[in-house]
């Protein structure tokens, strides 16, 4: 199976679900209106079900697919973020920003002192000078 | 249309020095960011939204657009001195530009770039000053059923021109209708897709998800390919650039070609989904075409980047005028402006016209201003951008992620927002991963409302009746102009004849 039917199929299911149970699980109709709420995700499912049967059929693949190695770090960075602003939230920005700043550098195998110094205490200090003196924002 | 009033007031509040400022800083900004190699005008703007919280609306979008326009001007540099375009507009630049460097002419190649640049910049700005006004008087001429036409015309364009399949734009179009349902819905104020969070009540913020999508997903995708030893690749060694004058004449000697790329990006800024990039490859394969000495392309032919620069430049302004008169946005940049505008309560289309008037006369009068810092900037410091292109992309990603977290974490004021934009950056990558276009997701999620609300509009008044529509002749025309659209794009074309596409 080609990644483009793979695809396709996903699209046509989730039209499908959302057409049998998503919709009315989750939009209300209202028998009297002049439109139903439920027209737009509507629109939306079968717009999968029909685009998504077309390139089931007849798309062929030009996709050059990013490795699992590359997927993993996407999923990791997503996580860093996260467990920044988290950091962040509960130590302060410097905080969260500084520890950020020094795993991603260390990812992307940044090992010059230099560099390292200015991403990870340079950067941080001056975007928090920016938001919070010149921009009079607060950070946490 | 706005009185004389508006407009003067217009130009008056732009010219204070506060903007004056804050544009010379969009235009540096702009060309620093979008010299670099793999960051461009698109991660320039998405770096600047978050510190634009803090001004008023007009300084805000003024120095917007000031970055956009300083990034056509950049993203030349790294394409004449390192044959790596900062920014994907500037890919054709590269074919005449880095030969002229290699033949000791880089100075040269710089200037013609810079000079072409502002001339589409600035002729394309005074097309989109004087053409906006009197479209925005057609588009609210319309009503409703014209509305939805003009949208399912715009859905089809963005769906057949961005990407490599229509019917994956199709999928795109889909997933943005289906993510602007969410919250309540306009006609009866029945929560969808809610599934009992009260946040979701006012629907999924725009800001946050053009952000993560747009640029946080291209700049994850940078740092998930970085590999070990990897590094120091950044420290290309850029040609030098000395200081060289070009001539009048010798910019004159140009001038059809500047035209011709001048109509090329005005025509392809004003089409939804298309962009500069294709702009400056579209005019670069027109010259070319055109000339009698095809061979002399290539080879360091000033032609070639008179023909990319105009173009790609003359898309800036022109991108503006579905923006500014339909709402529609064309391409990534627009989009992340519309976000801006958003997040200042400023909502683009015909009625800004009428209502902020004096805002518009106030951008407009921005551009002209822009233009002018645009040129002092590049005319004294592009040289010195040359040093700039050697910013290890190790240091530059990483803080462009900080900066939009953190801009993400004081636009939502927490975790809500920042969790939004992980969410959307992770759909980006895949979106763009698996071939979908994030651009028809964006302008079909920023257009929903405007398309449910005209629908509802056009139902209550036809009452169900499908016959209406045929008293409509403007519905028809663009009902038709889809059809012809899509069938075009469904019939099957050699490789040469391929029709192009908006990567940007």
């Amino acid at each position: 199976m080609t990644i483009e039917r793979f695809l396709g199929g996903i699209t046509v299911l989730c039209g499908v679900l959302l057409l049998l149970y998503g919709i009315p699980a989750h939009v209300d109709d209202v028998e009297t209106a002049i439109m139903s709420p439920r027209v737009f995700p509507q629109i939306a499912a079968w717009i999968f079900v029909i685009a998504g049967s077309v390139q089931f059929l007849f798309v062929k693949s030009k996709l050059k697919l990013p490795t699992r190695r590359e997927f993993i770090r996407v999923l990791v960075v997503c996580g860093l973020i996260l467990a920044m602003t988290y950091l962040m939230d509960k130590f302060g920005y410097l905080v969260g920003a500084v520890s950020m700043m020094a795993v991603i550098m260390y990812m992307v195998y940044e090992r010059r002192p230099l560099w390292l110094g200015i991403g990870i205490i340079i950067v941080p200090i001056a975007i928090w000078i920016l938001f919070v003196i010149v921009l009079k924002r607060p950070l946490p | 249309m706005p009185d004389l009033a508006t407009i003067m007031g217009g130009f008056a509040d732009a010219f204070t020095v506060t903007n004056i400022l804050y544009i010379l800083l969009g235009v540096m900004l702009g060309q620093i960011i979008a010299a670099i190699p793999g960051l461009g005008t698109v991660m320039a703007l998405a770096i600047a939204i978050p510190f634009t919280l803090a001004m008023p609306t007009l300084t805000a979008v003024a120095f917007l657009i000031s970055i956009s326009k300083g990034g056509t001007v950049g993203g030349a540099v790294s394409a004449i001195l390192l044959n790596t375009p900062g920014s994907a507009e500037a890919v054709a630049t590269t074919f005449d530009g880095y030969p002229m460097a290699q033949k000791g002419e880089a100075g040269k190649a710089m200037k013609y770039s810079l000079y072409y640049s502002i001339f589409g910049d600035v002729s394309s700005d005074i097309i989109l000053i004087l053409v906006a006004a009197p479209l925005a008087l057609v588009a609210l001429q319309m009503g409703p059923i014209e509305i939805c036409a003009l949208m399912i015309l715009a859905f089809t364009v963005v769906s057949g021109l961005v990407g490599d399949s229509i019917f994956k734009g199709f999928v795109a179009v889909g997933i943005g209708f289906l993510f602007a349902s969410v919250g309540l819905d306009p006609g009866y104020g029945i929560p969808r897709f809610t599934f009992g969070e009260f946040e979701l009540y006012d629907g999924l913020p725009l800001g946050p998800l053009a952000l993560g999508m747009l640029a946080v997903s291209e700049i994850i995708r940078q740092i998930s390919k970085a590999r070990k030893n990897s590094s120091g690749e950044a420290t290309l060694q850029p040609l030098k650039a000395e200081n060289q004058k070009v001539t009048i004449k010798e910019l004159l000697a140009n001038k059809y070609v500047a035209l011709r790329a001048l109509v090329i990006g005005t025509v392809i800024g004003a089409i939804p989904g298309l962009g500069s990039s294709t702009a400056g490859m579209l005019s670069y394969a027109f010259a070319k075409q055109a000339a009698k000495d095809p061979e002399a392309f290539g080879t360091g032919d000033p032609r070639g980047i008179a023909a990319s620069e105009t173009a790609n430049s003359a898309v800036v302004g022109a991108n503006l005028i579905p923006l500014l008169t339909l709402g529609i946005p064309g391409n990534i940049g627009a989009a992340l402006l519309v976000s801006a505008f958003i997040i200042h309560g400023v909502q683009p289309g015909p009625l800004l016209f009428e209502t902020q008037g004096r805002l518009v006369y106030g951008l407009f009068a921005a551009m002209l201003i822009a233009n002018v810092a645009n040129l002092l900037v590049g005319q004294f410091c592009m040289r010195l951008w040359a040093k700039v292109v050697t910013a290890p992309a190790t240091v530059v990603f990483p803080s462009a992620l900080i900066i939009c977290s953190t801009g993400m974490y004081i636009i939502t004021g927490g975790l809500t927002g920042v969790l939004f934009m992980s969410a959307a950056a992770l759909g980006g990558y895949a979106m763009s991963s698996f071939g979908y276009p994030f651009v028809a997701f964006i302008v079909a999620f920023i257009l929903t409302p405007q398309l449910e609300g005209a629908l509802v509009q056009a139902v209550a008044i036809t009452d169900g009746n499908v016959w209406v529509l045929f008293s409509h002749p403007i519905a028809i025309a663009l009902l038709l102009m889809s059809v012809a659209l899509f069938a075009y794009l469904m019939v099957p074309r050699g490789k040469g004849k391929k029709i192009v596409t908006g990567d940007d």
